[in-house]
């Protein structure tokens, strides 16, 4: 009984880690106008995977599209982050795009 | 005698510390033509730990043999709990590289910048990492 | 025990010297494409074990010294591992194309 609740415990405590595979910064050539936080864009698109059995990464297409929607005169300045975050036998990858639009 | 080199082996890995690894690296074209360039460079980390590499670890020196078994047992469930691809050791909080493009403006006063090269990097020491986003860059003056 | 000693020493030098790639980036490609600048920068470690990652900023740093009035597009970046049993070689290698603005 101990060792059940003492597992119980484990699962639920621990399955909470993420990991950042890269972050990639670009920055339009002319200069940057002034802006404040709150007119960045953010966009963030995620795939449940289990046990790696996915067969696409559309959710990376849909996350370029949303930006391409929501940026229609092309952005200054984006901020790409591709991360995992780590569950219990499954995973989510997501696609986090920050930008500030034209 | 087995466990003793392993411990020793562990420890003198700690010892050694700050083992640095390169993960990803990303370099934009760099501008020379419109003036002079200033470095600067942008970083943040989090800490990255490995739990079930870490009970593993106490599994493999544990003195009695239920001691050992108990803590493989716990490393596994560790191991099945935080699934998934990894770059270094996970970290407990995915949000450490929020500010990054908020810092890479703020960095130059005059907000003509270029080169700028992304870093995704680490600096390990055993179980424990300090996971490091790197921004460089050059602000055109 | 001879015989097995002398197969995996034979083993071990056939894969001595494999290359990974561990990632690899590109900027847009620009239309002017004369110029042809490149340039790597390497880190040897010993079973793995490093402690600075600066040959990065040495890798770009050669390569803006290639192309100092000028602008660097079109980059390509390899990051690569070589491994020569317990030795590896980390590498960095970037080309690009310089044009006079």
């Amino acid at each position: 009984m101990k060792k059940l609740f003492l597992l119980f415990s484990l699962v639920m405590l621990s399955a909470c880690t993420s990991s950042i595979h890269m972050s990639q910064v670009a920055i339009e050539e002319e200069r940057i106008n002034e802006f404040e936080n709150g007119q960045l864009i953010s966009i963030e698109k995620s795939q449940k995977n289990i046990l790696g059995f996915v067969f696409d990464t559309n959710y990376v297409d849909k996350a370029y599209d949303s930006l391409l929607k929501q940026c229609p005169q092309g952005t200054s300045m984006i901020n790409v982050e591709y991360l995992t975050n780590h569950g219990f036998m499954s995973w989510t990858d997501k696609i986090r795009i920050k930008a500030l639009c034209k | 005698m087995l466990i003793k080199m392993k411990s020793m082996f562990g420890l003198s890995l700690l010892l050694i510390g700050g083992c640095s690894q390169l993960h990803h690296v990303h370099v934009s074209d760099i501008d020379q033509s419109r003036g002079k360039l200033t470095p600067f460079t942008v970083q943040v980390n989090e800490l990255g730990f490995d739990a079930a590499q870490t009970v593993q670890i106490g599994a493999d020196v544990a003195k009695s043999a239920s001691t050992s078994e108990d803590l493989e047992f716990i490393a596994f469930i560790l191991a099945i709990s935080n699934f998934g691809p990894k770059t270094g050791n996970p970290v407990y909080n995915d949000n450490y590289a929020e500010q990054v493009l908020v810092e890479v403006v703020k960095a130059c006063p005059s907000r003509k910048i270029t080169g700028l090269t992304s870093i995704r990097e680490a600096t390990n020491i055993g179980p424990v990492s300090g996971e490091v986003v790197r921004i460089n860059g050059y602000c055109i003056n | 025990m001879l015989n097995k000693t002398i197969l995996f020493s034979l083993l071990a030098l056939s894969l001595s010297g494999c290359v990974g790639l561990n990632t690899v980036s590109m900027t847009q490609v620009p239309a002017e494409r004369e110029n042809k600048i490149s340039t790597s920068s390497s880190s040897w470690n010993f079973i793995g074990i490093n402690f600075s990652n600066k040959f990065v900023d040495v890798a770009i740093d050669k390569l803006k010294d290639q192309c100092s009035s000028g602008k660097i597009e079109g980059v390509y970046t390899k990051h690569q591992t070589t491994g020569y049993l317990l030795v590896f070689k980390r590498e960095v290698i970037v080309s690009a194309y310089c044009n006079e603005v």
